[in-house]
């Protein structure tokens, strides 16, 4: 097995599997030995899940010799963040110290999905503790330790998904599943230099996934391209009855074919805060799409869109997680901040929490208004903006104070609260520090193709997808 | 103690019922903090109330009555 394979993008490690050129228990061996001896390092794993791996890699062998190919999924290895429910014995711990040996009866949707398409399940990877939502302001919160960037460990590869980014980062797993509730996909993909899905919310069930926030929680893909996130979404996407707020729309993954221009928005303001080197390759990407888009600035409504996000964050945040606080249990946390941070969201007024959900209702029909445009040559394929305000973090320093002020996020707060998709891909590294940066692309709901296609022609004209950490 | 002194009425007021909850959980540091989580709330929400809303703005999310013998989904908010 060659070290080609370790960052070979799923697209052509599926036609290999398929063609019977590498063998799927191969491919397994291969990326459970790296999970044991690399994982580690950045402590991105709580569990390697060994027995199920092999048993599925075993089948999926034999499926693929009688013939049965059941996609591109089909025998390729994957990890899953920590806070989707796996059957067997296998914990699920939310990255808490108090859920630690947590196991649950059934597998979530997802992991059934991504069985039944063939996929592997090869470690249950590392996260922030209660995906974040207790307030945390630095790196180190999880028992699992502070998630280390594989391009540089002494910094931070961003959450929650933390474990999710730095498998795929470091070439551990050729994707991953994570979640985000605001900028946990997109964080740790852009810190991490590789590509990462937010779906539009309702696209994947969250049935068996430890909620945060009911109306905030997505399920996405973190991989090595933008055209392996439209496979993975393909595999994942469908409405449930065990998750009712998963929607009708049917998903179905094509790579668009015609040659028309894209036309993207740059919003007013979302390059506000934003770190000296972010800004500098934003500018860079933003010429380099310039072969394929045409690229306009954009007045955005002025709405409250950070407090209306922030108030249902947290308002559901402090009733998913009631019972938990009530019992003293947050004590047993492993961030400091997360003892002591879920007690003021318990004072939002339900008129309060209420209202956010009416403002809600505004900001989703204004912003597809952006979208729609007046008429259809004025409306926008996609808004876009720095993945992250700066580069990946020292692993001591706090990326937000604990009452929750940080750079502004425009594109999260919109984007989060209205369900909206994003993907966040590589647009360069800072030359002194060599971290990456992320340019992410935002798209109408249930519009993912579109964002996609914006992706891959950006990822078919520049290379920093392919670049990877070295000595892995 | 949190300076109860520098805190907005309705900060105050808030701190000391999480107080009478959560009693002695929290030492006098950590309510500071708590302070500020609350001042920050309360932030928050008048910046929501700087949107004047009508009657007629519901809450995006739609109520459906659940039967499990047949999932009525027509209508669902997707």
């Amino acid at each position: 097995m060659t070290s080609e394979v370790i960052f070979m993008p799923i697209r052509r490690l599926s036609e290999e599997v398929r063609m019977r050129r590498i063998s799927p228990q191969a491919l397994t061996h291969l990326f459970l030995d790296r999970l044991e001896t690399l994982g580690s390092a950045y402590n991105a794993v709580v569990t390697i899940t060994r027995e199920r791996a092999l048993e599925q890699a075993k089948r999926a062998e034999c499926e693929i010799a009688s013939g049965h190919y059941k996609g591109p999924l089909h025998g390729i290895p994957y990890g899953a963040k920590d806070l989707l429910a796996t059957s067997g014995g296998i914990p699920t711990s939310w990255g808490a110290e108090p859920f630690r040996h947590q196991t649950f009866a059934e597998d979530a949707t997802v992991i059934r999905r991504l069985e039944s398409a063939g996929a592997i399940l090869v470690a249950k990877l590392a996260m922030v503790e209660l995906a974040g939502g207790m307030g945390y302001c630095q790196p180190n919160a999880s028992f699992t330790g502070p998630g280390r960037n594989p391009w540089n460990p002494d910094t931070w590869t961003g959450g929650s998904s933390s474990g999710s980014g730095a498998a795929v980062c470091a070439g551990l797993v050729p994707f991953a599943i994570g979640s985000e509730t605001w900028g946990s996909i997109l964080g740790p993909a852009s810190n991490c230099g590789i590509t990462g899905l937010r779906p539009t919310y309702g696209r994947v069930s969250r049935h068996g996934a430890m909620a945060l926030c009911w109306t905030l929680d997505k399920l996405g893909p973190l991989c090595l391209t933008a055209d392996d996130c439209g496979l993975v979404l393909a595999g994942i996407a469908g409405t449930d009855p065990l998750d009712l707020s998963t929607s009708e729309q049917s998903y179905a993954y094509s790579k668009r074919t015609d040659a028309r221009r894209f036309k993207i928005g740059i919003p007013n303001g979302v390059m506000d805060g934003v770190d000296a080197v972010v800004r500098k390759n934003f500018d860079t990407a933003l010429r380099d799409l310039e072969a394929i888009a045409s690229i306009e600035s954009v007045s955005l409504p002025d709405l409250p869109y950070t407090a209306i996000t922030r108030t249902i964050l947290l308002a559901e945040g402090a009733s998913a997680f009631e019972d938990f606080v009530s019992s003293g249990k947050a004590s047993q946390l492993t961030a400091p901040e997360d003892h002591y941070g879920p007690y003021a969201r318990t004072t939002i007024l339900a008129t309060d929490y209420i209202r956010a959900l009416r403002l809600r209702g505004i900001v989703c029909k204004q912003i597809d208004r952006v979208f729609a445009g007046a008429t259809a040559e004025a409306g926008f394929d996609a808004l876009v903006g720095p993945s992250r305000a700066a580069p990946a973090s020292a692993l001591d320093e706090e990326f937000r104070s604990a009452s929750g002020s940080a750079a502004p996020d425009l594109l999260g707060a919109i984007g989060n609260g209205a369900g909206l998709p994003a993907i966040s891909v590589p647009n360069g590294f800072a030359a002194e520090t060599l971290l990456p940066t992320g340019i992410q692309f935002m798209g109408r709901a249930y519009d993912e193709n579109t964002i996609l296609a914006i992706a891959c022609a950006y990822q078919s004209r520049t290379d920093w997808h392919t670049w990877h950490p070295e000595n892995l | 103690m949190a300076n109860e002194s520098a805190m907005s009425p309705a900060t105050s007021f808030l701190l000391q019922l999480l107080r009478q909850r959560y009693g002695n959980r929290l030492d006098s540091d950590q309510w500071a903090e708590v302070a500020k989580g609350i001042e920050a709330v309360g932030q928050q929400a008048q910046a929501l109330r700087s949107v004047p809303l009508q009657n007629s703005d519901e809450p995006f999310s739609c109520f459906q009555p659940y039967c499990g013998r047949s999932q009525v989904r027509e209508g669902h908010t997707a």
